[in-house]
């Protein structure tokens, strides 16, 4: 569903990004994990097209990104670490946007709308300005918008940010329910646990480059996620 | 800490003329560039004054009416300096998106507020300088400027802005406590500025009310009288010209009193107003059936919002429009007046009304400037258009269209109230709806092109793109330019080859300068947006 070939992304003389290649198959969560400023973020922002890439191809679901960026906009979704939604909309008018540029039709938005914001406990607060928004509710909202448009591929940014215990372990279900139904998500976190108990696949990412990826099992042996991650972050120091 | 936070706010203010988007710094040659064509503007613009106030002098100090002609150039300093930043107090004061972060910091209120002063109070300087500076070489030139009168000139000079903050401040004051209560809705927020706005006029014009006799009759000016019933402009005036301490000591004292009585009112309340939660009730959610969109519409549909739930937006980009249609109003009502004052200036060969209205009205066009700040205002939302499956181009359009919508109807209405105004010429009226529209359209494509080449994603307060943006200030300037260019055309055309033809070729002109610009836009703006 997401191939990622020697993705290379500079900022001037720095590498963000070096050489980085990934394959997470339908029906698979990857976890992306790794320190601050190792090249998460700029990895994920290639992914969904908002940051140009210097080489190296991203295909979703077969379509480049680089050739076809719109095409795969289409089937993805995306959220950002922090939820800066527009403000000056309601959550509705919010989703309704969300729901017009992704062309969903009346009925499948009403239905879709309604079953996530009851799902996410938000649907009382809908008709209130985003403004009015908790950190978390932003989450939430940003949670019902990617899962709107039915992608086929979902990319997050540290999702569990901002969110209250319950919210946090009903989009860990989303996400499964999400991937048994054939879809893929990659997501970045620096919370090992979730990342341990919810992926299928990990990959390990330090200054730039990809250390380690393949199954939980395969990365993490007998130990915990925990003890490899710091293993390789003590490697490389 | 408080030079600190001048300094910041100082850094801002200028860092968004020539900054480009991701903190990227455009270089000194954009700066310069910038400053120079800023510096253009202002020289343009000193010349303008001098040239009046040169032709006021000569006879003011004939009459010894010197404090008169001290009082009305700082009158209308006044007025530049209310209106220039009457819109920016209140978001500059109360809604800069870091006042909770710093209320957090061991920072005193007291010094948020006086360094949030202090940025207007630097704008009021800069608009007093262009009226009072070009009066005052002017009076130099003729009549010579004593030692007293140069020290006393500097210390009003200094003084006169802090009245005109504190009195857009305490304005500032009053729409963010009314706002607090009625936080979602703008239109209220605007309204309240409206009212105020208007209130203010009224009492301006009622303190002039008939000091038109300076222009109509001014023989009959009996200068002690006209002092007594002017006592206020008096002091102002007298300071300077004759260097009457009494009248020094007021003006300094008045404007330090309003200053500190401003201060007080606005730190007092500053925690509260900037913390409060909307006094507004929880609005109920009612599920009801979705009006499905196309994604252009959709599009459109989410500027209309921005711009409809900013009142920063609403009140200081598009002052053109209102500005258009009260004049254009005035213009009709004023008819017979307006058409004898052109009979009066008629020149044989060019019509000299025909060129001051459309000169005006394209004038007052450039003043709407809502395409111009529109990529800027994406912020921190730009991940949002972005990530979404929509084409660039329609993301463009759909900003132009914003403009386009709210300003055209308007242009069309003021030009076809203009043309009605100096005559009942079909011809006339039809070329001045056609090219009050071009030049609409012109000022949004010029608008959006300049702020893809200089936005500004990182601000902290809306102010910055809307108000202090260089693609908002270059603009208006560039777009007055183009509409004292095509009125000065629109004569030296119809001086030579008649009405009809030099419309034509008015029109012709206007409408290859908009597709040019739609051209650049659709290719480099394009490319601009795609790599921001």
């Amino acid at each position: 569903m997401l191939k990622i070939v020697g993705l290379t992304k500079s900022y001037g003389d720095k590498k963000a990004v070096d050489n980085l290649s990934l394959e997470i198959k339908p029906g698979e969560i990857c976890g992306f994990i790794g320190h601050n400023g190792a090249g998460k973020t700029t990895t994920i922002k290639s992914c969904i097209g908002i940051l140009k890439f210097d080489s190296g191809e991203i295909y979703i679901d077969g379509i480049s990104v680089k050739e076809h960026p719109l095409d795969c906009k289409r089937i993805c979704a995306y959220i950002p670490d922090n939820p800066d939604l527009y403000e000056f909309m309601s959550g509705i008018k919010y989703l309704n946007f969300i729901a017009d540029v992704y062309k969903v039709s009346a009925e499948e938005r009403e239905k879709k709308i309604h079953e996530l914001s009851d799902k996410l406990g938000l649907t009382g607060d809908l008709a209130q300005p985003i403004n009015s928004y908790s950190h978390g509710m932003k989450q939430k909202l940003a949670v019902i918008a990617a899962w709107l448009h039915s992608p086929k591929l979902i990319i997050m940014d540290e999702p569990f940010v901002g969110l209250d215990p319950k919210a946090s372990h009903i989009l860990k279900e989303m996400m499964r329910e999400f991937c048994e139904q054939g879809g893929a998500i990659f997501f970045s976190t620096h919370v090992l646990e979730v990342a341990e108990k919810l992926c299928d696949k990990v990959a390990i990412i330090k200054n730039g480059t990809l250390v380690v990826s393949g199954t939980m099992e395969e990365v993490r042996g007998q130990d915990s996620l925990e003890e490899v991650f710091l293993e390789l972050e003590g490697d490389n120091a | 800490m408080l030079k600190t936070l001048i300094g910041i706010r100082i850094r801002s203010m200028f860092a968004g003329m020539y900054m480009g988007g991701k903190k990227k710094n455009r270089g000194k040659g954009m700066a310069v560039f910038v400053l120079a064509f800023l510096a253009l503007a202002f020289v343009a613009f000193f010349f303008f004054v001098y040239v009046f106030a040169d032709a006021l002098v000569v006879y003011m100090h004939k009459s010894e009416l010197d404090w008169l002609y001290f009082a009305l150039f700082m009158l209308a300093a006044f007025l530049f300096m209310f209106v220039g930043s009457i819109f920016m107090t209140k978001t500059e004061i109360f809604d800069a998106k870091d006042n909770e972060l710093l209320l957090s910091m061991p920072i005193k209120p007291i010094d948020i507020v006086i360094s949030r002063m202090s940025v207007v109070y630097i704008f009021n300087v800069l608009f007093e300088s262009v009226i009072m500076i070009p009066a005052i070489v002017a009076y130099d030139d003729r009549c010579g400027f004593s030692v007293s009168a140069t020290l006393a000139f500097i210390v009003v000079f200094i003084m006169l802005p802090l009245l005109s903050l504190s009195v857009s401040s305490v304005f500032g004051w009053v729409i963010a406590i009314v706002a607090a209560k009625f936080k979602n809705r703008a239109i209220t927020k605007v309204m309240a500025s409206l009212v105020l706005l208007v209130a203010f006029y009224y009492v301006y014009f009622q303190l002039i009310g008939n000091m038109d006799v300076i222009v109509t009759d001014p023989g009959s000016i009996i200068n002690e009288e006209f002092a007594r019933k002017y006592v206020a402009l008096y002091w102002v005036g007298a300071s300077i010209a004759k260097f009457d301490i009494l009248a020094f000591l007021l003006v300094c004292g008045i404007s330090l009193a309003a200053f500190a009585v401003a201060s007080v009112l606005i730190i007092r309340s500053f925690i509260r107003i900037t913390t409060e939660k909307s006094g507004a009730k929880k609005k109920e959610y009612v599920r009801r059936e979705a009006k499905v969109r196309g994604v252009r519409k959709a599009l459109i549909g989410k500027e209309m919002s921005k711009y409809t739930s900013s009142v920063a937006y609403m009140l200081n980009d598009s002052l053109g429009i209102a500005f258009s249609l009260v004049l254009a109003v005035l213009a009709v009502i004023n008819r017979d007046t307006l058409i004898s004052v052109i009979e009066v200036l008629e020149v044989d060969i060019v019509n000299i009304g025909e060129i001051a209205a459309l000169g005006t009205m394209l004038f007052l066009s450039s003043m709407t400037l809502i395409s111009a700040p529109s990529i800027s205002l994406e912020g921190k939302n730009l991940w949002i258009i972005k990530s979404i499956p929509v084409n660039t181009k329609d993301v463009l359009i759909a900003k132009l269209s914003l403009h386009m919508i709210i300003a055209a109807p308007v242009a069309a209405v003021s030009a076809l109230l203009f043309g009605l105004a100096i005559g009942n010429d079909a011809v006339v009226i039809i070329t001045f709806i056609i090219v009050n529209v071009l030049m609409t359209l012109l000022v949004d494509t010029i608008g959006l092109m300049l702020n893809l080449i200089f936005p500004r994603f990182d601000w902290i307060n809306e102010n910055i793109p809307i108000k202090q943006g260089a693609s908002v200030n270059l603009t208006m300037l560039a777009s007055m330019l183009i509409s004292v260019g095509i009125a000065a055309l629109f004569g030296l055309f119809s001086a030579f080859l008649g009405g009809i033809i030099s419309a034509l070729l008015i029109i012709i002109l206007m409408l290859a300068l908009n597709t040019a610009m739609i051209l650049i836009i659709m290719k480099k703006g394009v490319a601009i947006f795609d790599n921001l």
